[in-house]
């Protein structure tokens, strides 16, 4: 039980379940299935984007830059197709193309990072520049509505349905449960693999880790490459749920994907984010975003009420790792 | 009995500085050896190039009979050496299981962890020891003896034929030390060897079947027994004969310059009681884990005691509330820790010379008087020479000993009439050393009352007119060092140690 | 034997010292200006040009002073442009107000005086939050002013209900698009911060402290400092300057926004960093940033002469943020290899006597 109550998920399930609780007693339509569904809709986003930036803060560095990364990737590859008039490309092709873009941005990242050794959160807030800047000059800055087809069907593409009190019929996402999939094939390379548990190392020590014999250079590269890859997935799944392509619309909002992985305990000295702590904070920030409508409460209060949420979360952190001195 | 590491006639460099100068060394199966030398004497260089982080440019490797040009970190644990470093190399996110069971399973090649077996496996080999704790524990959650256990379990995990451990007891007590010797004699009997390294002539010495000493890259000294003084080891260590003269004190002022009267910190030490005088020098020793540090940090006001009072120049000013209070009393203190706690090694060394005055050089309208801050980084930097310095390098160029000297002058400048000097020369070169006391005893003689916190017994035997014993976060007993000898004043700590134990 | 010469050691070497990275930011400045006035003569060399030049170099240099004070003690204040709409908004109220009721005279002046006061009061309080949060957590800082960014622009969007506010006493817009001596009125007041920031951290207690706190914060204790102050000072240091920024943003566009230049966080860090600032703490020089300033500018101005629209700016923004921080790293090695290299030769001496 003490161990439980030092965990860093139990806190934030704790948290979850108590606002969900204050919630549904100011609005009773806030504990239902419909709105699980319209909760885990809007969290595919940012759940995928945490996953890409969880995986950096573990490894022991940060990343501004995903969001630019994933949006370049998706809408060079929706541009490029539409430009040629190849709707009608596979929906693996697109993928295939988007992620070997974000494997390409991310491994600048770890370029600066690693081989030059500068800080990760300088760099990557200059290659969010870059990228940014890179696709509005060059590329394009006009909003593609002209979809692939194999985008707009997956746009469309549900696994459940309910239909709540007040009579509009939400949709179980199919995305939701591959993001889901993502998330349970993440906590089993982090927790079962060699790779997973070399990336907590170096992020705890990296002249432990380098003693213990772990490559750091390399383990960082797969880090990279992997969120790299995982930010090129985001960006396509940003593109079918907006049903167009809409250049660099996300960059900017990284915060919010970083205080998910904070609240989820990732960020702090001791390097312990987790799979299942990133999840529950998602979660909590989405329902919060999500709901203040349905409580009554108006949307320009959402920000500030972020915000809020965020230096709890830090507070909490902190006077956990206060306890453990 | 077989050599596990031979080395033969080996030389290393760095930027055209010798490291290792010909060095010659071997230590055989079940043999526990102290490898001892000053800091800078290439004994770190000699490890570093045994478990193959270095590689080096003359000479033979032989481990375990076959000969090594080039060694690869990997290739060295794979013969069976294991390096334990001061730091321990542990990761604090990571359960004791998995620490234990870390460079096995990176070495085994297997892409995937499994758990079961991994704390089956660690939990085999912390019997093997004895060592009984909850494997799923975090390593944070640990302290320093417990980590240092975690440490040498992973490296029994592994098969380790060859165990170093660098300086393994000055962060331990005593009953950790007697049982880390417990255990190592455990690893001897099952034929695993142990490489104490050290600067310190200390404990270790007592359980090695043998030592090494270095100097200058070389093995200067080698025996297999241990018929050796004190004095004839530190011969061989710095290659010159010190004699340090005893520290004579005359009181001149019969009132005290500072009484602490029944100082408290909850947990930390009880019912503190002495006086110090003008120009004297007290020494404060106990083993690690004694309450001898806190007390220090607390006359400083790093960690205010929680009852009692102190008494400066007949001014009853009460419980130490900060560091500013500290310094209103012209309290001076040097840490422990020269490179997180004593210097900005950044910096300059003239700005690091004004650091603790910088708040008495500002002029009337407020802004730092040029003038002023000029002067008294000349004054400052001249109150001690350290040689071949440039003002405005960095701190970090400045060897050990210079910087430890640096941390001196930039109290002195503060004018102090109270120094606490926590563990002054700890390592610091046994040269340095010497100038560093003869400049304490020195201060003294200007009238300064000092009070030196160290567990180094020589040094309180030289620096110090009189002693304290602490033990358990008491004074357990005072003693005049004329009227005492080394040998008695360990004898004495011991003691208190084992009464401490015996009523437990 | 040595003492007698040694002041002049001390002034001859600060004076090399100091020249390496000015002398390295001055020869950039130099050719960026020859370049681009090459480039665009008739247009970049012109009074106008230099004029417009003027009213921008503000905002973007008070954002930097305060993103290098914070970053000498080894953190980032991402909150300055949300401390900077914040302030600038209940200025706003107070001078919208003014404007409705259509006050003159002594009125008029003394809700202005109010509305600068409000404004750095606002600035005041929302450095103080930053930094109780910063020295007394062991959060890192720049988590702490992500969240406190939201917190601040989330205020700013309730005062406004999301909109723009806008329309203000003319008396008041003046200071925003004036010149004195023909130099405008904001450069006036960014030259006045460069100057005062140049002087507190040279010459005042407060900076040497905060130099030393930014390099080593533990030793800063030990040796007297007042590192919950100092670290405290920094950060409301940091709002007031982002607070007056807000209210020349409010008087040059005659509106005030919540989300109004978040692109100034980034330029901001940009600058510091190629301003020689060192992002891990302990060491900057309001000279170099200057320097910095002027060039990015320069290059900005320039973009857009040549028609390179926002966005390239953005591309060479984060290029040239990236070939700062390779180049910083390239000079540190060579510096390390250097005295490396004297220590060998130093020790190898001595080896040789002994």
């Amino acid at each position: 039980m003490k161990r439980l109550l030092k965990n860093n998920e139990f806190t934030v399930a704790i948290i979850i379940a108590i606002t969900w609780l204050i919630f549904g007693i100011v609005n009773p339509d806030i504990i239902s299935l419909a709105n699980v569904y319209s909760i885990t809709r809007a969290s595919i986003i940012s759940a995928t984007f945490a996953l890409a930036c969880m995986l950096v803060i573990i490894s022991g560095g940060i990343d501004m830059s995903f969001f630019a990364v994933g949006c370049v990737a998706m809408y060079v590859t929706v541009k490029y197709l539409v430009d040629r008039a190849m709707l009608d490309t596979p929906l693996f092709l697109i993928f295939a193309a988007a992620i070997i873009i974000g494997i390409i941005l991310e491994l600048i990242n770890w370029f600066f990072i690693d081989k030059l050794n500068l800080p990760p959160f300088i760099v990557t807030i200059g290659s969010q520049s870059l990228y940014k800047g890179f696709l509005l000059a060059f590329v394009g800055t006009t909003y593609i509505t002209t979809m692939p087809k194999g985008m707009r069907k997956l746009a469309v593409t549900y696994v459940s349905s309910t239909t709540s009190s007040s009579g509009i019929v939400y949709n179980l996402h199919f995305l939701v449960i591959v993001v889901a999939a993502m998330y349970i094939i993440m906590h089993i390379v982090l927790n079962f693999t060699r790779f997973g548990r070399n990336i907590y190392a170096i992020g705890a020590d990296v002249a432990a880790a380098q003693r213990a014999g772990i490559n750091i250079s390399r383990t960082r590269f797969l880090v990279f490459l992997i969120a790299g890859a995982i930010a090129g997935v985001g960006g396509v799944f940003q593109g079918t749920l907006n049903r167009a392509a809409v250049p660099a619309d996300l960059v900017g909002q990284e915060l919010l994907v970083i205080a998910a992985v904070v609240l989820g305990g990732g960020g702090g000295k001791q390097a312990r984010g987790s799979v299942l702590g990133t999840a529950l904070g998602v979660i909590l920030l989405s329902l919060i975003s999500n709901n203040l409508i349905l409580m009554k409460v108006p949307s320009y209060w959402q920000q500030a009420v972020t915000g809020i949420i965020i230096l709890i979360g830090l507070i909490i952190q902190s006077t956990e790792a206060i306890s453990k001195l | 009995m077989a050599d596990i590491v031979n080395v033969k006639n080996m030389y290393k460099s760095f930027f055209g500085v010798l490291a290792l100068d010909g060095m010659n060394f071997s230590i055989g199966e079940g043999e526990i050896r102290c490898l001892i030398g000053e800091n800078g004497c290439g004994k770190s260089t000699l490890i570093k190039i045994i478990s193959g982080f270095y590689t080096f440019d003359k000479g033979s490797l032989y481990i375990n009979g076959k000969e090594y040009k080039k060694i690869t970190p990997i290739e060295s644990m794979n013969e069976g050496i294991q390096v334990i470093y001061q730091d321990f190399s542990l990761f604090p996110n990571m359960t004791i299981a998995e620490n234990v069971m870390m460079y096995s399973s990176i070495r085994s090649k297997s892409q995937f962890v499994n758990w079961k077996n991994m704390k089956n496996r660690a939990q085999e080999t912390l019997d093997r020891i004895k060592f009984d704790i909850d494997i799923d524990k975090y390593v944070y959650e640990l302290n320093v003896a417990e980590k240092q256990m975690v440490a040498i379990c992973r490296a029994i995990a592994q098969d380790a034929k060859l165990i170093i451990m660098d300086e393994p007891t000055t962060a331990l007590t005593a009953k950790e030390v007697e049982n880390l010797f417990k255990v190592v004699s455990e690893l001897k009997s099952r034929g695993v060897s142990v490489l104490f390294v050290s600067h310190k002539l200390d404990e270790v010495l007592k359980i090695s079947d043998s030592f090494t000493v270095m100097r200058n890259g070389k093995n200067v000294y080698e025996c297999k027994d241990k018929k050796l003084s004190k004095e004839d080891l530190i011969f061989y260590m710095t290659g010159k004969k010190i004699s340090e003269e005893r520290f004579n004190f005359i009181k001149t002022d019969e009132k005290p310059l500072m009484q602490v009267k029944n100082y408290t910190l909850q947990d930390k030490f009880y019912d503190i009681n002495f006086s110090l005088y003008k120009g004297e020098i007290l020494g404060i020793t106990g083993l690690l884990g004694c309450g001898r540090n806190e007390l220090a940090k607390s006359l400083f006001g790093i960690m205010p005691a929680t009852s009692g009072n102190i008494v400066i120049n007949s001014e009853n000013i009460g419980i130490i509330r900060n560091v500013q209070h500290a310094l209103k009393y012209n309290i001076g203190y040097v840490p422990e820790d020269r490179i997180t706690e004593g210097l900005h090694m950044e910096q300059t060394i003239a700005d690091n010379s004004i650091s603790v005055i910088i708040g008495s050089l500002v002029g009337k309208n407020g802004l730092l008087d040029d003038k002023k801050v000029r002067k008294k980084k000349q004054e400052t930097l001249s109150l001690i020479p350290i040689a071949g310095m440039r003002p405005l390098n960095p701190a970090k160029s400045l060897s050990g000993g210079n910087q430890q000297k640096l941390v001196l002058a930039k109290w002195l400048a503060a004018n102090p009439q109270i120094l606490v000097l926590n563990s002054p020369t700890v390592g610091v070169d046994v040269g340095a050393k010497n100038e560093i006391h003869n400049i304490i005893k020195g201060l003294a003689k200007e009238g300064i009352g000092i009070i030196v916190i160290s567990d180094d017994i020589p040094e309180i035997m030289t620096l110090c007119n009189r002693v304290f014993i602490m033990k358990d976060g008491y004074i357990v007993d005072e003693r005049n060092i004329a009227e005492t000898t080394m040998e008695e004043l360990e004898a004495q700590i011991a003691l208190e140690d084992s009464k401490a134990e015996e009523t437990a | 034997m040595e003492k007698p010469s040694e002041p002049k050691k001390i002034n001859f070497l600060s004076l090399l010292t100091k020249d390496q990275d000015f002398l390295r930011l001055m020869t950039i400045t130099v050719a960026v200006f020859v370049a681009m006035s090459l480039m665009r003569p008739k247009l970049f060399l012109t009074v106008n040009n230099f004029t417009s030049m003027g009213y921008q170099i503000a905002e973007l240099g008070f954002f930097s002073l305060a993103m290098m004070m914070v970053m000498i003690t080894g953190g980032r204040d991402l909150s300055m442009v949300g401390i900077s709409n914040l302030s600038g908004i209940i200025a706003a109220l107070v001078l919208h107000n003014a404007y409705l009721k259509e006050l003159s005279g002594i009125n008029l002046w003394i809700s202005i005086a109010a509305a600068f006061l409000i404004a750095i009061a606002v600035g005041i309080a929302c450095g103080l939050f930053n930094g109780l949060i910063v020295s007394s957590l062991g959060v890192p800082p720049m988590l702490v002013t992500l969240g406190t960014l939201n917190l601040f622009t989330g205020i700013g969007i309730i005062l406004t209900r999301g909109e723009a506010i806008s329309k203000f006493p003319a008396e008041f817009l003046y200071f925003g698009n004036h010149t004195f001596l023909s130099v405008p009125i904001p450069l006036w007041l960014l030259i006045g911060a460069l100057i005062l920031t140049g002087v507190i951290l040279n010459k005042t207690r407060y900076g040497f402290e905060l130099k030393f706190i930014g390099s080593n914060y533990i030793a800063s204790l030990f040796a007297g400092m007042r590192n919950k102050k100092v670290l405290m000072r920094t950060y409301i240091y940091s709002g007031i300057l982002s607070a007056i920024i807000g209210m020349e943003v409010l008087s040059r566009t005659d509106s005030a926004k919540a989300d109004f230049g978040t692109n100034y966080t980034f330029q901001a860090i940009l600058c510091a960093v190629l301003g020689a600032t060192n992002p891990n703490g302990g060491y900057a020089k309001v000279s170099c940033m200057a320097l910095s300033l002027v060039t990015l500018q320069f290059l900005s101005s320039g973009f857009s002469m040549l028609r390179l629209g926002g966005y390239f700016k953005e591309f060479a923004w984060g290029v040239m943020l990236l070939l700062a921080l390779t180049s910083n790293y390239l000079i540190e090695k060579r510096k390390l290899k250097k005295s490396l290299s004297i220590y060998s030769n130093k020790t190898q001496k001595k080896s040789l006597k002994a």
